[in-house]
């Protein structure tokens, strides 16, 4: 039943785009996921797998995949990067001890032949935290400056007020639609 | 689910599921038997083993596996090479099936075209005929409005014409009442000239009978004066006579003469007085005859002159009269002739109209059917625009396929080279193999030794678990009998003495459930070693051939590790974790849709550590599940056998 349907939507339906989201454990990944579904901030335990969920943004459809971000699983990445259109990567702009890793996470990811078509959005999420760092400060230390042939933006988002995820999804369907 | 299975099976293999039963059960037996074989390898010594089943092969497989990869190596190259070629064909067979069908519908394009043109062409056609029709319209109006127009000059013309013709007959009646007067004036001047006439006759016999009366006194007057010459010529007579002769007597007779003569003169001048009186009234009265004369033939002349002119004047009339006829004549015919023009026009118009109107009606008629036509022709052009958008679709589509056919083909191509590849690794891979089972073996005959220890110490774990239990008791029973002791003793000494006795208890308990730990992690451990033991048997290579040895020789290897050890893991949370994961990912691998499970094979086969060959299975299944025309995968049979046997 299930190849039925799939095979009718390979005949008739555009394709979904894949989007994962990545990043480091805690960053607030399930969280923006949920938001982005539901529209609203639902209550998260530690993601030990991942979660997949369909996104309907502005007539495009999004197969969005959370990836679980604890150090011992950070390595199964890479069994989901095959044919990905986007990868959202989400920073705790609140947790400046773990830039430095988050960073070398994603120039690790980003270096991955399978990834090179990909468009990048960088979300400096927890924006609503107190001294947390600002989006320049993020671009900073993540070094997105050396980021060549990569189409990327980052902007900043706090998941729990919502706030910032419409500019990006906005400015992730045109980048998506203008590649096709 | 089971019923289909096995009817699933039962097409695969054609054969009933009770025959196979049977077969699985003979290869339960085998299996049963070489666990036999392993359970006694375990309890005999592990070095005859190795030494007896190492040993034996290491030196004859040699030359044996190399003959036997050659020939697998051949067998597979050949397989390939058909495949490849089936493959080739298939597709060419497709290509030009595409190819073929490309060309049709550029034909069917072409004739698209085609009859787009000529519908086009009629389309003009069609136009220039409105236009046409168009034209006609306007020529028709404008003629119309020439025709009304010359009408009306001509009514404009023939309406001058009557006025004028009006006017004349005016001008005629006056100038025939003018006529009638003259006439009457005419006939009372012919009265008038009798009356002159006899006027004149008149005047002529006075004339006449003054000239005879004039004559007459003319006459008198002559024969008076010869009286008085005569009577001149007595007087001197006689004066001569009477001087001579007796001048007294002669006096006497003298003077009597001489009275006499002077009243002879006297009566001579009276006459002649009453004859001039005569004369200067006849005179007079000729004069004022004369005079009459003159006025009356004065009259006369101009009556006549009058009467000229009026005869002129007559003439002329008649003359104009006959003229204004001759003029009305002409105007009337003229008339008559502009008339029977307009009839003629009008009729000519209205044959005009009605030709027009038919050609109009037959024109429309005309635009109807073009229109109709235009809108088939439309109809048709959409069609067959919608056809060629179809085809050209197609055409994309097949292009597409057929480069993707392409892609495969090559990337088919590829896998045949990579493999060629593989095979040469392989090939040196093999020569490490058999280098490292040496170097394992011995590594094993190590492992096993630990693995000895380890049971040992394993068993004194147990021992010494077994003693805490004994402890435990011995200690339980204490307790009862402090408890005994403790119902005798006073509430203060009881009190402190269960106190005491439970901080023992806890803390014995807390020495047990160490242990207990303890014995977990050396399970835990004992596992981690087993695992670790597989995978440096494993790791050099991942072919069937090669697994084949591994299976031979784990089963006779693995077997005695069932049993617990001591030694303790530290990656005990990692290992929770990366479980947790797996448990995870499996789940969702099965409960997902194939679309979606298709981006887990990997994950899945990267926790489990597949090999490439496992992971490729997994894919062909879930492509053979998804479509409905994928070939079945191939598995293999019996023990090998990565799929459910069909019944």
């Amino acid at each position: 039943m299930g190849g039925l349907l799939s095979y009718f939507r390979g005949l008739f339906g555009s394709r979904e785009m894949r989007i994962l989201i990545l990043g480091l454990d805690g960053a607030g990944k399930t969280t923006i996921l949920y938001r982005l579904q539901v529209g609203e901030v639902v209550t998260t335990i530690p993601t030990i797998g991942f979660n997949v969920e369909q996104v309907q943004y502005k007539n495009l459809k999004f197969q969005v995949w959370d990836l679980g971000g604890q150090t011992s699983i950070r390595p199964y990445w890479r069994c989901y990067y095959s044919n990905t259109d986007a990868i959202i990567y989400v920073v705790d702009s609140a947790d400046k001890e773990r830039i430095g890793i988050s960073k070398d996470e994603l120039f690790h990811m980003l270096r991955e032949e399978e990834l090179q078509e990909a468009i990048l959005v960088v979300l400096a999420n927890k924006q609503d935290m107190a001294g947390c760092m600002s989006v320049a400060e993020v671009h900073q230390a993540l070094g997105l400056d050396a980021l060549k042939n990569r189409t990327f933006q980052i902007f900043k988002t706090s998941a729990t007020k919502g706030e910032g995820l419409d500019q990006a999804m906005d400015w992730l369907a045109n980048a998506l639609q203008n590649r096709k | 689910m089971f019923a289909s299975l096995k009817n699933k099976i039962r097409e695969e293999t054609g054969s009933d599921i009770s025959k196979l039963t049977a077969k699985i059960t003979s290869t339960a037996q085998r299996i049963e038997s070489l666990r036999g074989r392993s359970q006694q390898g375990s309890t005999s010594s592990i070095n005859s083993l190795v030494s007896s089943e190492g040993n034996r092969d290491e030196t004859a497989d040699g030359t044996k596996i190399d003959e036997d990869y050659k020939k697998r190596f051949n067998k597979l190259e050949t397989e390939y090479a058909i495949k490849l070629e089936e493959k080739t064909k298939e597709w060419q067979g497709v290509l030009y099936e595409k190819d073929k069908k490309i060309q049709k519908l550029e034909k069917d394009q072409e004739d698209a075209f085609k009859q787009i043109n000529s519908l086009r062409s009629v389309l003009k056609s069609s136009e220039e005929m409105q236009k046409r029709l168009v034209e006609h319209r306007e020529d028709k109006e404008q003629i119309e409005n020439f025709q009304t127009q010359e009408i009306s000059k001509i009514k404009h013309l023939v309406l001058l014409r009557e006025k004028e013709l009006a006017e004349k007959s005016s001008l005629l009646k006056d100038t025939t009442q003018q006529l009638e007067k003259m006439r009457a004036e005419v006939t009372r001047l012919r009265k008038q000239e009798e009356c002159l006439t006899d006027v004149q006759d008149d005047l002529e016999s006075f004339r006449h009978s003054s000239a005879r009366d004039m004559a007459a006194l003319a006459s008198e007057l002559a024969k008076s004066e010869e009286e008085r010459r005569h009577l001149t010529d007595l007087v001197t007579v006689l004066r001569q006579k009477n001087s001579s002769d007796d001048n007294s007597q002669e006096n006497g007779e003298l003077k009597l003469l001489e009275q006499r003569l002077e009243e002879a003169h006297l009566h001579l001048a009276d006459i002649k007085t009453s004859w001039s009186d005569k004369i200067a009234s006849l005179e007079t009265q000729v004069g004022r005859l004369s005079r009459q004369a003159a006025e009356e033939g004065a009259e006369r002349r101009r009556a006549v002159q009058e009467k000229a002119v009026f005869s002129e004047k007559v003439k002329q009339m008649e003359c104009e009269l006959e003229c204004n006829r001759l003029e009305i004549n002409n105007k009337e015919a003229k008339i008559r002739r502009l008339t029977s023009e307009i009839e003629e026009m009008s009729k000519e118009l209205k044959s005009l109209r009605a030709e027009s109107e038919e050609e109009i009606a037959f024109l429309r008629e005309k635009i109807h059917d073009t229109g109709t036509e235009m809108k088939a022709v439309r109809k048709n052009l959409e069609n067959t625009e919608s056809q060629l958008d179809k085809s050209e679709d197609e055409c994309s589509k097949l292009r597409l396929s057929v480069d993707s056919e392409h892609q495969a083909n090559t990337s088919l191509r590829q896998l045949v080279a990579k493999l060629e590849k593989e095979l040469g690794e392989e090939k040196s891979t093999c020569l490490n193999v058999q280098k490292t089972l040496s170097r394992v073996t011995s590594e094993k005959n190590a492992a096993l030794l630990r693995n000895a220890e380890i049971s040992q110490q394993m068993e004194i774990a147990k021992q010494e678990c077994r003693r805490q239990d004994t402890e435990m008791t011995e200690l339980v029973n204490k307790i009862s009998a402090l408890e005994g002791e403790m119902k005798i003793f006073k509430d203060k000494e009881a009190k402190s003495v269960e106190q005491d006795l439970k901080n023992t208890i806890i803390r014995l308990e807390e020495q047990v459930t160490e242990k207990n730990k303890t014995i977990k992690t050396l399970q835990l451990r004992l596992a981690d070693i087993k695992k670790t033991l597989q995978q440096e048997l494993r790791t050099p290579g991942s072919t069937n051939y090669h697994t084949d040895i591994q299976e031979n020789n784990s089963a006779a290897v693995l077997m005695p590790s069932h049993t617990s050890t001591k030694q303790h893991s530290i990656r005990k949370d990692d290992d929770d974790i990366n479980f947790k994961y797996l448990k995870h990912v499996l789940i969702k691998f099965l409960t997902s849709r194939e679309y979606e499970a298709q981006h887990l094979i990997r994950a899945v086969s990267t926790l489990l550590k597949f090999s490439p060959e496992e992971e490729k299975l997994l894919h062909e299944t879930l492509e053979w599940r998804m479509s409905w025309f994928a070939p079945k995968p191939r598995v293999a049979n019996g023990q090998l056998a990565t799929s459910i046997p069909p019944s």
